[in-house]
C-alpha cells in the first residue's frame, strides 16, 4: 500500500545570524490510515514539520509527497489536507455550522450544509449548529475544530497539540473520542504532540524528534522498551544511565563495566558500539529492592523514599556513590518495602538491561 | 526585471498612503525648507533669487537709513511662544498629574470611563472648545458676572486677550497628552514597589518622591513633549483667547503666508518651528529608548 | 469620587479633589456652550428660559447650509480615500512578510500626527500655489485624506495586531486562496477597526480650521471657517446653536469609534 507522506531530506531554515534550522534534513513515511504522531518537546522542530505538510511554510531543500505526488511547492488551499489549529482558530465572527461548512463551500462541493450537519452530528454538537463559537465550551469548541477540519473529507488529518488548552479529564476523554473519529473515518491522522503520555496511549506509530532531527520511529512499546537513543530513553519514562566499558562480549550476551564494584550482564553489544564506550541503561520499575544485603545484587542504602500511591519509588545510593532509582509495587497495606537509611540491594535481571551508543 | 516586478507587487497595499504623505506632506516641506533662502514675490509667493533675509531677519531690521540692526521684535514673539508653552506644559502637569494618578488606581471598568472622558473632548472642534472660553473669560463672561454677583469685585477683571488666557487655552487643549502617557506609565507600575516603600518607612510623600514619581518621569517627559510641540505652533488659541495682540510663533507663520505676504520670512518661520520640533522628537525617541532599557524588563 | 473605607495603599489626600477639578475644568466650557444655545434671549451668562430659536435661525441660514454642506462632503470623500489607504497600508505591513522597512513605513504614516498643524497648513498652501493646483473643495480633499490616514491608521493597525494570524492560515487551510481569505476573513474581522478609523478620520476632517483656512479658496467655505468668521466679529447665539451641532456630532462619532474599537 502506498505511504500516505513521504518525506526525504525536508529542512527548513529561518534567516538570522546564524540561520536557525528548524527541520535539519529529515526522511520519514507516513502509511495510510494509521494514527502517527510527532512527539517532543518545544521547539524540536515537530511544528514545523506539520506546518510544512500542511503548506504553511516552504520548505528549505527537500521533498514532500503526498500519496506519491510530490506537494512541496502547492499552496495550501491547493492540498488535500486539513489541520485542528492548536488554539482552534475558530472564525469568531461566523456560527458553527458556518465554520463546519467553510471548508466546503470554498471546495464548492454540494450539499454543504448537509455534510456539515453530519460532521456536527458525529462530534455530538448537532444541536448547536447556530451558535457563535464564543459560545461554545473550550471542549466544544474543539471538538467544532475537529468537525471543521474533517469536513472536506481530506487524506491526511494534522492535529497541532489540540489537547493542550483542555483541563485533565476532557483531555482524556478527547483522546478515546479522537482515536475513535480515526478509525471512523479511515483518514490518516498526524498528531503532533509535546506529552508522552498522550502519544504512547494514541498512536499507531510515534517519531520522537529533537533539534530537528528524527530521533526514533517506532510503536509506541518499542519507543518506551527499546529506544533508539539517551534522548528518546530521558523523554519518554524514567530510566537509570550508566557510562559502561563492554567486556566478555559474546553473540548473545555481554558484561558491562560501570566501575569495580558495578557490572551488568546484559544483551550483546550492539554493532555500531566498536567497542567503545556505550551507555547502559534500565527504567526504575524493571529493577528490584531487596531489604538488607542479597547476593548478585548492587549493594546500597536507601537515601530517599518517594511515595507514589500504586508504587514507592526508592533512591539508592550504591557502596561507589552513584544513585540509582527503583519503583516497587506497595505491599497491600501501602506500606514500603525499606526505610530511608537502611541497607538495600538493587536487583536487575539482564533482559531489563538496555544498551544505547548514542 | 520581472523579479523587480514580482517584488514591487508587495507594495502595493503600502503604495496609495505612502505615496499621499511622501507628495503631499514630504515634498511640501521640502518645499517650505527651499522657500526660506528665496526673496519674497511682490504679490505674496516668491522670487527664485537666493538670499538669506528671511534668517537674519529674525534678529536684524534695517533701518531707516539701510544699516543693518539688531532687533529684538521676533525674538520677544519667539520668547513668548516659549514662555507660554512652557507655562502650559507646567499647568497641564500641575492638573494631569494628579488626576493620571488618581485613575490609575481605579478599579478597571471605572478607569476606562474616566480615560473616555478625558479623550471626549480632545475629539471635538478646538475651535469651539476655545471659544467657549471667551464665553467663560469675557469682561461680561461667566466668572467676572460671578464675582460682581458676590460683591467680590466692582469692575470686571480683565481677563481675555492676555498672555494667561492663552496659556489657560492651551492647558485646556493639550492636557489630555500630559495625562495619558502618565496614566500609562503609573498603570504600570507595580502596586508593591508601593509597599515595599511604605513598608520600609516612607511615607505617602515620600513614597510619591522617591519611587512614584522616579518610575513615571518617563511618562512626564513624553507627556511634557507631547504638549509642548503643538503648545509652540498653536494657532487657535493665541488668535481667539490673545486676541491677536499677543502675537505668537504660529499667528506670525500664518500672517507671514496670508496678510503680510512674505512667504520665505513665513517658511524660515516655520523651519525654526520644525527645528524645536525635531529636538522635541529627538529627546522624546532617547526618553522612550532609556525607558525600554531601564525600568521595564 | 471619594472612598473614605477601603483606601487603596497608593491613596494621596487631595488627589481626588484635583481629578474632580480636572474634568470640571474640561466639561464645564462645553456644558455652557451647550446651555446657552437653549437661552431665550442673546445672552451667553443669563439663563432667560428655553428656546430653539437660534437652531431655527441656524438651520435656515443659506451660508450655514451651503458651509455644512462643504464640510460633509468634504469629510465624507476624505474619510473614504484615507480609509481605504490606511486599510490596505495596515494589511500589507501586518501580513505580508515580504515587506522590508516596515518601522519605516509605520512611521511615515505617522508623520502627520508629529508635525504642527500650522506647519502642514503652510507648506500645504505653499505645495498647492506651486503646482499651479486649483480644485476648489478638492484641495482641502487631499490636504484632509493626508492629515487623516494616521487616524484611520491606528484603530485599524491595533485591531489587526489583536486579530489571530492563525484565522487566515485555517482559511488558506481549508481551500482558500490569498484573496478568499482575504473577503471573507481578514475584512470582516477588521471591520469594527475599520468603522472605528473611519469614525475618527470623519470627525478630524469635519472639526479641522487651520488647515482648511490656509488651504480653501473663496467659496469654499466649512463650518468651522464660518464659525471662526462668526466668533471674530464677536459673539452671537448661532455660533453657539451651530456648535453644539457641530459638538454632538463629534460626540456621537467618537463614542460610536470607540465602540467599535472594543466589539468583539
Amino acid at each position: 500500500m502506498q505511504d500516505a507522506i513521504t518525506i526525504n531530506g525536508l529542512t527548513k531554515s529561518y534567516p538570522g545570524t546564524p540561520p536557525v534550522r528548524a527541520l535539519k534534513g529529515s526522511d520519514l513515511s507516513i502509511r495510510d490510515n494509521e494514527f502517527f504522531t510527532l512527539l517532543g518537546p518545544s521547539g524540536c522542530g515537530k511544528t514545523t514539520l506539520l506546518r510544512l505538510i500542511a503548506g504553511f511554510e516552504v520548505p528549505t531543500d527537500g521533498t514532500l509527497k503526498l500519496f506519491g505526488e510530490n506537494i512541496s511547492k502547492l499552496p495550501p488551499e491547493k492540498r488535500p489536507v486539513n489541520t485542528v489549529f492548536q488554539h482552534y482558530s475558530l472564525f469568531p465572527h461566523m456560527n458553527v455550522l458556518e465554520n463546519v461548512a467553510y471548508g466546503l463551500l470554498r471546495q464548492g462541493k454540494p450539499d454543504a450544509r448537509r455534510t456539515a450537519q453530519e460532521m456536527l452530528d458525529l462530534v455530538h454538537l448537532g444541536e448547536f449548529a447556530k451558535r457563535r463559537p464564543s459560545q461554545l465550551s473550550g471542549g466544544q469548541q474543539q471538538r467544532v475544530a475537529l468537525a471543521r477540519a474533517l469536513a472536506p473529507h481530506p487524506r491526511v488529518l494534522l492535529l497541532d497539540e489540540p489537547l493542550s488548552a483542555l483541563d485533565l479529564k476532557l483531555r482524556q476523554s478527547m483522546r478515546a473520542e479522537l482515536k475513535r473519529l480515526q478509525r471512523e473515518t479511515g483518514i490518516t491522522f498526524v498528531f503532533v504532540t509535546h506529552d508522552q503520555e498522550e502519544a504512547l496511549s494514541m498512536s499507531d506509530r510515534i517519531a520522537v524528534m529533537s533539534q530537528g532531527e528524527i530521533q526514533q520511529v517506532a510503536k509506541p512499546a518499542e519507543i518506551y522498551e527499546y529506544p533508539a537513543t539517551r534522548f528518546v530513553a530521558e523523554f519518554i519514562g524514567d530510566a537509570n544511565f550508566f557510562e559502561a566499558t563492554p567486556r566478555a562480549s559474546g553473540d548473545s550476551a555481554a558484561t558491562y563495566h560501570v566501575s569495580d564494584s558495578i557490572r551488568f550482564a546484559g544483551p550483546a553489544m550492539p554493532a555500531k558500539a566498536n567497542g567503545g564506550k556505550v551507555t547502559v541503561m534500565f527504567r526504575p520499575e524493571k529493577a528490584r529492592i531487596v531489604p538488607g544485603r542479597a547476593d548478585g545484587g548492587l549493594g546500597g542504602t536507601i537515601s530517599d523514599i518517594e511515595y507514589l500511591g500504586n508504587q514507592t519509588e526508592y533512591r539508592v545510593t550504591l557502596d561507589d556513590g552513584l544513585s540509582v532509582a527503583v519503583r516497587s509495587e506497595n505491599r497491600q497495606d501501602g506500606s514500603a518495602l525499606a526505610d530511608v537509611g537502611s541497607r538495600a540491594t538493587v536487583e536487575v535481571d539482564p533482559e531489563a538491561i538496555r544498551v544505547l551508543v548514542a | 526585471m520581472s523579479d523587480l516586478l514580482e517584488r514591487l507587487r508587495h507594495y502595493i497595499g503600502v503604495l496609495p498612503a505612502t505615496f499621499m504623505i511622501v507628495v503631499f506632506m514630504l515634498a511640501p516641506l521640502t518645499i517650505i525648507f527651499v522657500y526660506s533662502f528665496l526673496t519674497p514675490g511682490d504679490y505674496g509667493g516668491v522670487k527664485f533669487e537666493f538670499s538669506t533675509e528671511a534668517y537674519t531677519q529674525l534678529l536684524f531690521q534695517k533701518n531707516l537709513f539701510d544699516e543693518v540692526e539688531f532687533d529684538t521684535s521676533y525674538l520677544t514673539i519667539a520668547f513668548r511662544s516659549i514662555w507660554v508653552a512652557t507655562v502650559a506644559v507646567l499647568g497641564s502637569l500641575a492638573l494631569g498629574f494628579p488626576a493620571a494618578y488618581y485613575i490609575a488606581q481605579q478599579p478597571e471598568s471605572r478607569r476606562n470611563t474616566l480615560l473616555l472622558l478625558i479623550t471626549i473632548p480632545f475629539w471635538t472642534n478646538l475651535l469651539i472648545r476655545t471659544y467657549c472660553w471667551i464665553l467663560v473669560l469675557r469682561d461680561t463672561g461667566l466668572i467676572n458676572n460671578l464675582l460682581i454677583g458676590l460683591g467680590l469685585t466692582d469692575e470686571p477683571i480683565t481677563m481675555l486677550y492676555t498672555e494667561g488666557a492663552i496659556a489657560l487655552g492651551l492647558v485646556y487643549t493639550y492636557v489630555p497628552f500630559m495625562v495619558l502617557p502618565i496614566y500609562a506609565a503609573l498603570e504600570r507600575l507595580d502596586k508593591r514597589l508601593i509597599e515595599a516603600s511604605r513598608d520600609l518607612y516612607a511615607n505617602r510623600w515620600t513614597t510619591l518622591r522617591h519611587v512614584t514619581l522616579p518610575l513615571a518621569s518617563p511618562g512626564i517627559v513624553a507627556g511634557a513633549i507631547l504638549v509642548f510641540i503643538p503648545a509652540l505652533g498653536a494657532f487657535i488659541a493665541p488668535d481667539l483667547l490673545g486676541g491677536g495682540k499677543k502675537l505668537m510663533l504660529g499667528s506670525l507663520v500664518q500672517l507671514q503666508f496670508s496678510a503680510a505676504r512674505d512667504w520665505p520670512f513665513g517658511s524660515a518661520l516655520t523651519m525654526v518651528i520644525m527645528s524645536v520640533v525635531l529636538i522635541c522628537l529627538l529627546l522624546f525617541a532617547v526618553n522612550q529608548r532609556r525607558n525600554e532599557g531601564g525600568f521595564q524588563h | 469620587m471619594i472612598r473614605s473605607s477601603d483606601r487603596d495603599i497608593r491613596w494621596l489626600p487631595g488627589f481626588n479633589w484635583i481629578t474632580l477639578c480636572f474634568f470640571l475644568f474640561l466639561y464645564l466650557p462645553l456644558i455652557i456652550l451647550v446651555i446657552f444655545s437653549f437661552n431665550a434671549t442673546r445672552s451667553a451668562t443669563v439663563w432667560e428660559g428655553f428656546s430653539l430659536q437660534w437652531y431655527a435661525k441656524a438651520f435656515s441660514n443659506d451660508d450655514i447650509q451651503s458651509a455644512a454642506k462643504n464640510s460633509l462632503i468634504i469629510a465624507a470623500v476624505s474619510t473614504l480615500f484615507s480609509t481605504v489607504f490606511a486599510t490596505m497600508a495596515a494589511i500589507a505591513l501586518g501580513r505580508n512578510r515580504e515587506i522590508k522597512h516596515k518601522t519605516a513605513f509605520g512611521g511615515l504614516l505617522l508623520l502627520p500626527l508629529m508635525i504642527p498643524e500650522i506647519v502642514t497648513a503652510v507648506a500645504t498652501l505653499t505645495f498647492f500655489t506651486a503646482i499651479n493646483l486649483s480644485w476648489g473643495i478638492g484641495n482641502i480633499i487631499i490636504a484632509h485624506t493626508v492629515f487623516c490616514i494616521p487616524f484611520a491608521y491606528l484603530p485599524i493597525q491595533a485591531r489587526l495586531r489583536g486579530l489571530d494570524a492563525s484565522l487566515e492560515t485555517a482559511a488558506r487551510d481549508l481551500y482558500s486562496d490569498r484573496k478568499t481569505t482575504l473577503r471573507l476573513i481578514t475584512l470582516p474581522l477588521l471591520a469594527p477597526g475599520i468603522f472605528s478609523g473611519a469614525m475618527l478620520a470623519f470627525i478630524i476632517s469635519l472639526d479641522d480650521f487651520i488647515i482648511t483656512m490656509m488651504v480653501a479658496e473663496a467659496g469654499s467655505t466649512t463650518l468651522p471657517i464660518y464659525i471662526y468668521g462668526l466668533v471674530r466679529t464677536g459673539v452671537t447665539p448661532e455660533v453657539n446653536a451651530v456648535s453644539t451641532v457641530l459638538l454632538g456630532i463629534s460626540v456621537i462619532a467618537v463614542l460610536m469609534s470607540q465602540w467599535f474599537a472594543k466589539k468583539q
